[in-house]
């Protein structure tokens, strides 16, 4: 009677993981990611504009390509509530997404300098990208001001995100490699 | 033939090889130029704290006649510390229960009990109600110190 109601249980376990729309190692996986970017920002948080977000989600993406967006908003939202959701949350709802979608499109590059390039540039221009929702709010006087007023801090951004994605991009792959057993293409200098 | 296939092979991955360094190099002059780009577009736009909010003209005529005029700009908020502002100005005085008396200007003294002098003080042509250090400042104010021969 027991080794039926094993079998029941284990036949309703089946149904069930067939009927998820998202499979649960999938949940897992955003799971884990949204907790290392959570953590990365706070880590770094006493450090203006130095972060490690922008090489996680770059990362993540070349490895769990679409799923990262799951995690991406996931983040976005955590950040709304321990911070609260003012025009900064808006930056973010489109800002993160927009990486995570240019590093998909350049998912097959191999060049360890693209993808610093590309966090140092990310990096430079995040002011600019944030700048957008100004548009609407004041115009373009408000925007561009805005802009400017953080230049330095998009300068110290740009160069803080050049100089981790150089030291952490290949040791951060390659655990991600040996989690995921995925294989990637060589890395070229 | 072989031999030449091997250099051959050679010779392309080292043009390979210059042209992705090529790339590096360019990419990051690029990312340096938009650096600099960024530099200059915040020299020119940032915004700049305003020094010195008003503009004032402080005009000096000593006993014969010569007038000496100075220009100034101040966040002082009283006259006397406009005036000490003024590096070419030297202002002498002493603190007495009226408030601070103005006993010589740039060297030359106008004591009332001993020279039969003082110093008047103007503000747009009129005559200062208050004492140099309660003389309010305002942006664009003219004022006037002048020795005068006590009547």
């Amino acid at each position: 009677m027991e080794s039926g109601d094993s079998m029941a249980d284990l036949s309703d376990i089946t149904a069930k993981k067939e009927k998820m729309p998202v499979p649960i190692k999938d949940i897992a996986q955003i799971g884990v990611m949204v907790a290392t970017i959570e953590a990365a920002k706070i880590s770094l948080l006493f450090l203006p504009n130095v972060e490690l977000v922008t090489l996680f989600i770059i990362l993540y993406t070349l490895f769990f390509r679409k799923k990262t967006i799951f995690a991406i908003y996931a983040f976005v939202l955590i950040e709304g509530i321990l911070y609260g959701f003012g025009i900064w949350w808006i930056m973010y709802l489109y800002i993160w997404p927009l990486l995570a979608m240019i590093t998909y499109l350049c998912r097959k590059v191999v060049s360890l300098w693209f993808w610093c390039l590309l966090s140092a540039t990310f990096g430079l221009l995040f002011g600019a990208l944030c700048s957008i929702p100004y548009l609407f709010v004041g115009g373009p006087t408000m925007a561009f001001t805005w802009w400017i007023a953080g230049i330095p801090y998009d300068i110290i951004h740009g160069i803080a995100n050049f100089t981790l994605c150089l030291i952490l991009f290949v040791p951060l792959r390659s655990i991600l490699h040996r989690i995921t057993g995925q294989s990637q293409k060589e890395l070229q200098l | 033939m072989p031999l030449m296939r091997q250099m051959g092979e050679n010779m392309t991955q080292e043009t390979n090889q210059k042209s992705k360094a090529l790339k590096v190099v360019l990419a990051v002059a690029a990312m340096l130029v938009i650096i600099a780009g960024m530099l200059f577009l915040y020299s020119k736009f940032s915004p700049k704290p305003v020094v010195g909010a008003k503009a004032i003209t402080v005009d000096v005529v000593d006993d014969a006649g010569t007038l000496k005029e100075y220009s100034l700009n101040t966040d002082a908020e009283f006259l006397k510390q406009a005036l000490e502002e003024i590096e070419d100005l030297e202002i002498t005085g002493e603190d007495s229960d009226y408030g601070f008396m103005v006993t010589a200007v740039n060297g030359l003294q106008a004591v009332y009990d001993v020279d039969g002098a003082y110093w008047s003080f103007y503000v747009n042509d009129t005559y200062c109600e208050y004492g140099v250090d309660a003389q309010p400042v305002y942006d664009g104010d003219a004022f006037k110190i002048e020795y005068t021969l006590a009547e």
